[in-house]
C-alpha cells in the first residue's frame, strides 16, 4: 500500500504536537509494512522553496509557495499548492492520500486529491474546519460558541471577514472537503464539537496517538545542561507552552506566586516560544523561574523525564495534547486544564491533575497538593503514568487502528 | 499438471542434503527437480548425482549468477509450473501442492511466494513492498510468526528463494533478466514485470519454508555485496519507474537520503557511485527495456543520464565532516601543533615586578594598584575579546585537522573505488574492441 502524507509542516523544522504525531505515524506506517511518503505544503512562507530530506527512512519532500499579503482567500484556495498536489498525485499514484494538519496549505490538497480520484484520510489535530482560528477562541481571551453567535468571527480576527462568516466558511468547508471518507481525531472532544457543527458521526473514528521511543534523536545530556541546579535539590515543575497565550502562559503566570509561597525548593522550567511579554514576565521570577526558549526536537522528551510535574493548562481547545503523551511516556505525571481533549487523557489523582480551565488559584492549589503527597504515592503516580502509555496509548495498537481505517477507506 | 522445480546452486554443498531431503519428500508427486551448478568448486553438483539420482544436474562452466542459472534450468524444464528453489532452503510439508493449488486458482494469478523463516522460526518474508527509492521490504520481516501474515494476499513481489510461476505466465513475460547477476532484485524485477502485464502476484501463508539466507549474509557488508545491491536496486527503478517519478521523485529523495548519511556510510557511497557507473555504461540494455517496459523514446536517454550524473556526484557531506577522531590515534605534528596552541591560547595581564631595591615592592604594588584601574575599562576587556577570539580560532582549527584526517580517509576510499572503476571501465573497452573487430556481429 502506498501513501501519500499531506501536512504544512514537519519534523525537525517545527515539533508541534500535530506534526510529531504524523512524524511518528508515518515512521510506524514504514515499520509495519506502508510504503509512505511526505509532501509538506504550505503557503504561508516568506519565500518560494521545493527541498526534500530524509528523516528516519521517511522521504520528505516541502514545498513552500511566498504569500505576500495574506487574505481571507489565500487562506482558502491556493491555486499553486493545488498544482503541486495534483502533481505529487500524478508522479506517485498513491493508493490513499493521509492529510494531516494543512490549515497552512488551504483547502486545495482536498480539492486535487478529488480531481485526482484518490480516496483520502484526514487526522484532525484542531478545529481548522469550524474555525478559521483553529482553536474556537477569541483574541480578546473568551471561548467562541458558534452556534450562539453565529457572526463570532468577524469580532474575532478581521481579516477573516467574509470567509469568516462562520455559517457561510462552514458550509464551504464542509462541501470541499466530503471526499473524506474517514477523519481519524484523538478526541472524542474534538469529533463532537465536528458533530455539533454538522459533520455525519459515522465519518470519525476516535483512534488516540501512539508513540514508539523518540529517545534516539537529539542529545539528552543537553536538555539537562540547559537545566540550572539539581534535580536532587529542587522540585521541577516543566511548562512547555513558552509564552503562548491559549498555552496557559498567562494562567500559570498568575498561579505562580501562589505556587513560590507554598512550594519549598521550585523550580519551574518553561519550554518553547512565544509572546515576549509572557516570557518576560516569566524572567522576573528567575533564577526559580528558567526560560530556556525553544528546544529541539528529541531533547524535550529528556526534560520531561526531569520534571517532577508538567503543567498543561491550555485556554483552547486542545485536541489530544501530545505533551501529555510525551510526560506519560517518561513516567511525570500531568497537570492540566479539565477542557478539550485534556480530561480523555488524564486520571485525576492517578496520573494527573485537572483543574476549570483558566482557574489559576486552581492550578496552584493542585501543584501545592502534588507536592504535599508523600513521596511514594507521587512514585505510585509515576509508575501508573508510564503503564498508561504501555496500556492505552502504544504505537501498535494505534498503528493497527489506522491500517483498519486505510482498509476500509479503499474497500469502500 | 507437471512442476519443475529449479535450484541454482553455487557451492552449497552443506546445504544440498537438507534442501533436496526436504524437497523429494513433498507429497506432490508430479514434479521433476533441475539443480543448475554454477561452476561450484566444492563439488556439489558430485554430491547429487551421487545421492540424488532423481534430480537432473545442469553443469555451466561459468558462475551465471542467479538470474543466469536459473534460466538455464528455465530452458530445461518440462513442467506447467515452474518454481524457483534457493540452495539453502528447507521447504515444509506440502509447500509444492499449495503453490500449485493457489497459481490454480484464478488465472489471473501469475506468480506466487512462500512464507519464509529463519531457522530459529523468525519470520523472514511474508510477500514485499518496493517503496519510492526501489527498497525491496519484506513484510514481517525479523518479527514472530504470530499468524499476523496468514492470509493470501497481493503484493508487489515476493522472494525468488521460493517462487512459482505459471508457464504461460512465463512464456509472455520472458526469463529473468541476468543483468541482475550475480544477485539481488532478479526476483523483484519478475514480478513487477508480470505484474505490468496484468498477471497478479500474490503471497500464500500455507506454503511455508525455512530459508537460512547464507549467501546475502556472508557479503552483505562488503563493497562487493554493498555494490551489487545498490546496483541493481538502481537497475530495478531505471527499468520500471516512469521519466517524471524518476526524476522528480526518485532522484531527488535519494539524494536526500544519502546527504542524510552519517559517518561510517563512506563505502556505501563509494558503492552507489560506482553502481552509478556501472549503470551508465549498460545505458543501451537498460533503454531497451524502457521501452519494452514502459513505451519510452530514446530521449529518454539524457534523463537517464542526468539522473545517474547528478546521484554519481552527490557527496554527503555528513560522511566528510563532522567526525571525531579516535583519540589514541597517534597525533600527527599538526595536532601537536594544535595542543600548543591550545596550551598557550589564552592572553593574560601579567603582574609588574620590580628589583629596585627597598623601595621596589612599594612601586610594583603601586604600579599593580595603577594598572588594574587604569585596564580595567579598556585593556582587560580587550584581552577578554582576544581571548574569545582564540579559543574560537583554535577550536576552529581542530575541526579542521579533524575533518582533513576524515577526508583522507575518505579519499583513499574514492582511490580505491576509481581504480575498481578504471578496471570496469578498461574491460569495457576491451569489449568495445572486440566489437570494433568483429564488425559489431556479437
Amino acid at each position: 500500500m502506498r501513501v501519500l502524507f499531506l501536512i504544512n509542516t514537519f519534523p525537525p523544522g517545527y515539533t508541534g504536537g500535530a506534526e510529531v504525531s504524523a512524524y511518528h505515524t508515518c515512521r510506524d506506517l514504514i515499520r509495519a509494512g506502508v510504503d509512505c511518503s511526505v509532501l509538506v505544503v504550505n503557503n504561508r512562507q516568506s519565500q518560494t522553496s521545493d527541498q526534500w530530506y530524509d528523516l528516519d527512512g521517511i522521504p520528505v519532500h516541502r514545498i513552500s509557495f511566498a504569500t505576500e499579503k495574506r487574505s481571507a482567500y489565500s487562506d482558502v484556495f491556493d491555486l499553486r499548492v493545488y498544482r503541486a498536489v495534483r502533481t505529487k498525485l500524478s508522479r506517485l499514484e498513491p493508493d490513499l492520500v493521509h492529510v494531516h494538519n494543512v490549515s497552512g496549505a488551504t483547502l486545495a490538497p482536498y480539492v486535487a486529491c478529488r480531481a485526482s480520484n484518490t480516496p483520502v484520510v484526514n487526522t484532525l489535530h484542531d478545529l481548522w474546519l469550524l474555525c478559521p482560528n483553529n482553536m474556537l477562541y477569541r483574541s480578546d481571551g473568551s471561548f467562541c460558541d458558534p452556534r450562539q453567535r453565529p457572526a463570532a468571527c468577524k469580532t474575532c480576527f478581521q481579516r477573516y471577514d467574509f470567509w469568516g462568516n462562520v455559517p457561510y466558511r462552514r458550509t464551504v468547508f464542509a462541501a470541499l472537503t466530503s471526499n473524506v471518507r474517514a477523519f481519524i481525531s484523538p478526541s472524542q472532544a474534538l469529533i463532537d464539537q465536528h458533530v455539533l457543527a454538522g459533520y455525519a458521526a459515522e465519518r470519525f473514528r476516535l483512534i488516540r496517538y501512539g508513540f514508539v521511543d523518540t529517545n534516539g534523536r537529539g542529545n539528552r545530556d543537553l536538555a539537562f545542561r540547559r537545566v540550572k541546579g539539581s534535580p536532587e535539590h529542587h522540585r521541577t515543575l516543566v511548562f512547555a507552552g513558552g509564552g503562548v497565550e491559549i498555552k496557559g502562559a498567562s494562567v500559570l503566570l498568575r498561579s505562580l506566586p501562589m505556587m513560590l509561597r507554598h512550594i519549598e525548593g521550585l523550580r519551574i522550567i518553561v519550554a518553547g516560544l512565544g509572546e515576549k511579554r509572557f516570557l518576560r514576565r516569566f524572567r522576573r521570577y528567575e533564577p526559580t523561574v528558567q526560560v530556556l526558549g525553544w528546544v529541539p526536537f528529541g531533547e524535550i522528551e529528556a526534560l520531561y523525564a526531569s520534571a517532577d510535574l508538567t503543567v498543561v493548562p491550555s485556554i483552547c481547545h486542545e485536541n489530544s495534547p501530545v505533551v501529555i503523551y510525551e510526560n506519560f511516556r517518561v513516567g511525570t505525571p500531568v497537570l492540566g486544564s479539565a477542557f478539550g481533549g485534556i480530561p480523555e487523557l488524564i486520571e485525576e489523582g492517578e496520573t494527573g491533575y485537572l483543574f476549570p480551565v483558566g482557574n489559576a488559584g486552581a492550578l496552584a492549589e493542585k501543584a501545592i497538593l502534588h507536592f504535599a503527597r508523600p513521596a511514594h504515592e507521587r512514585r505510585r503516580m509515576r509508575m501508573r503514568c508510564v503503564n498508561e502509555d504501555r496500556e492505552r496509548l502504544t504505537s501498535e495498537g494505534n498503528i493497527e487502528k489506522v491500517l483498519n481505517v486505510y482498509r476500509e477507506v479503499l474497500e469502500q | 499438471m507437471k512442476a519443475s522445480i529449479i535450484i541454482p546452486i553455487w557451492n552449497g554443498r552443506e546445504y544440498l542434503a537438507e534442501c533436496l531431503d526436504a524437497l523429494l519428500a513433498q507429497d506432490y508427486p508430479d514434479f521433476e527437480a533441475i539443480a543448475v551448478d554454477n561452476a561450484s568448486t566444492d563439488g556439489s553438483a558430485d554430491f547429487i548425482e551421487e545421492r540424488y539420482p532423481r534430480v537432473q544436474v545442469i553443469r555451466n562452466e561459468t558462475n551465471l549468477g542467479f538470474a543466469g542459472g536459473c534460466n538455464v534450468g528455465l530452458r530445461a524444464a518440462a513442467g506447467d509450473i515452474l518454481v524457483l528453489l534457493n540452495q539453502d532452503t528447507a521447504v515444509g510439508t506440502g509447500w509444492l501442492y499449495v503453490l500449485i493449488k493457489t497459481l490454480r486458482s484464478d488465472p489471473k494469478i501469475g506468480i506466487v511466494g512462500a512464507k519464509a523463516l529463519y531457522p530459529n522460526g523468525v519470520l523472514q518474508h511474508a510477500g514485499g513492498y518496493v517503496n519510492l527509492r526501489g527498497e525491496g521490504k519484506h513484510f514481517g520481516h525479523g518479527e514472530d510468526d504470530l499468524g499476523q501474515f496468514d492470509e493470501l494476499r497481493d503484493v508487489d513481489y515476493v522472494t525468488g528463494a521460493s517462487l512459482g510461476i505459471k508457464r504461460e505466465t512465463y512464456e509472455i513475460i520472458g526469463e529473468l533478466d541476468d543483468g541482475f547477476s550475480p544477485a539481488y532484485y532478479e526476483d523483484v524485477d519478475w514480478c513487477f514485470r508480470a505484474r505490468k502485464r496484468g498477471f497478479r502476484v500474490v503471497y500464500t501463508p500455507e506454503a511455508r519454508l525455512i530459508h537460512k539466507e547464507a549467501s546475502v549474509a556472508s557479503d552483505a557488508a562488503t563493497h562487493k555485496g554493498m555494490y551489487f545491491f545498490h546496483r541493481n536496486r538502481l537497475r530495478f527503478v531505471f527499468k520500471h519507474w516512469r521519466r517524471d517519478r524518476l526524476l522528480e521523485e526518485f532522484v531527488p529523495a535519494e539524494q536526500a537520503w544519502l546527504m542524510n548519511l552519517k559517518e561510517g556510510g563512506e563505502r556505501l557511497v563509494a558503492a552507489i557511485h560506482h553502481a552509478c557507473l556501472h549503470n551508465l555504461l549498460d545505458l543501451s540494455n537498460l533503454m531497451s527495456w524502457r521501452r519494452r517496459l514502459l513505451g519510452t523514446s530514446s530521449d529518454d536517454a539524457a534523463a537517464l543520464v542526468e539522473a545517474l550524473l547528478t546521484l554519481r556526484t552527490t557527496i554527503p557531506l555528513g560522511v566528510i565532516g563532522n567526525s571525531d577522531v579516535p583519540k589514541d590515534e597517534a597525533r600527527s605534528s599538526s595536532m601537536e601543533m594544535l595542543q600548543d596552541l591550545h596550551q598557550s591560547w589564552s592572553v593574560e595581564e601579567h603582574e609588574f615586578h620590580s628589583d629596585v631595591p627597598i623601595v621596589g615592592p612599594l612601586i610594583a604594588a603601586f604600579r599593580r594598584r595603577w594598572n588594574r584601574v587604569s585596564t580595567q575599562w579598556y585593556v582587560q576587556p580587550v584581552i577578554r575579546q582576544q581571548n574569545e577570539f582564540n579559543a574560537k580560532v583554535v577550536a576552529m582549527l581542530a575541526r579542521l585537522s579533524r575533518d582533513q584526517e576524515r577526508s583522507v580517509e575518505v579519499l583513499s576510499q574514492y582511490v580505491e573505488e576509481m581504480g575498481r572503476e578504471i578496471t570496469e571501465l578498461a574491460e569495457e573497452i576491451r569489449r568495445l574492441n572486440v566489437l570494433l573487430d568483429t564488425g559489431g556481429e556479437d
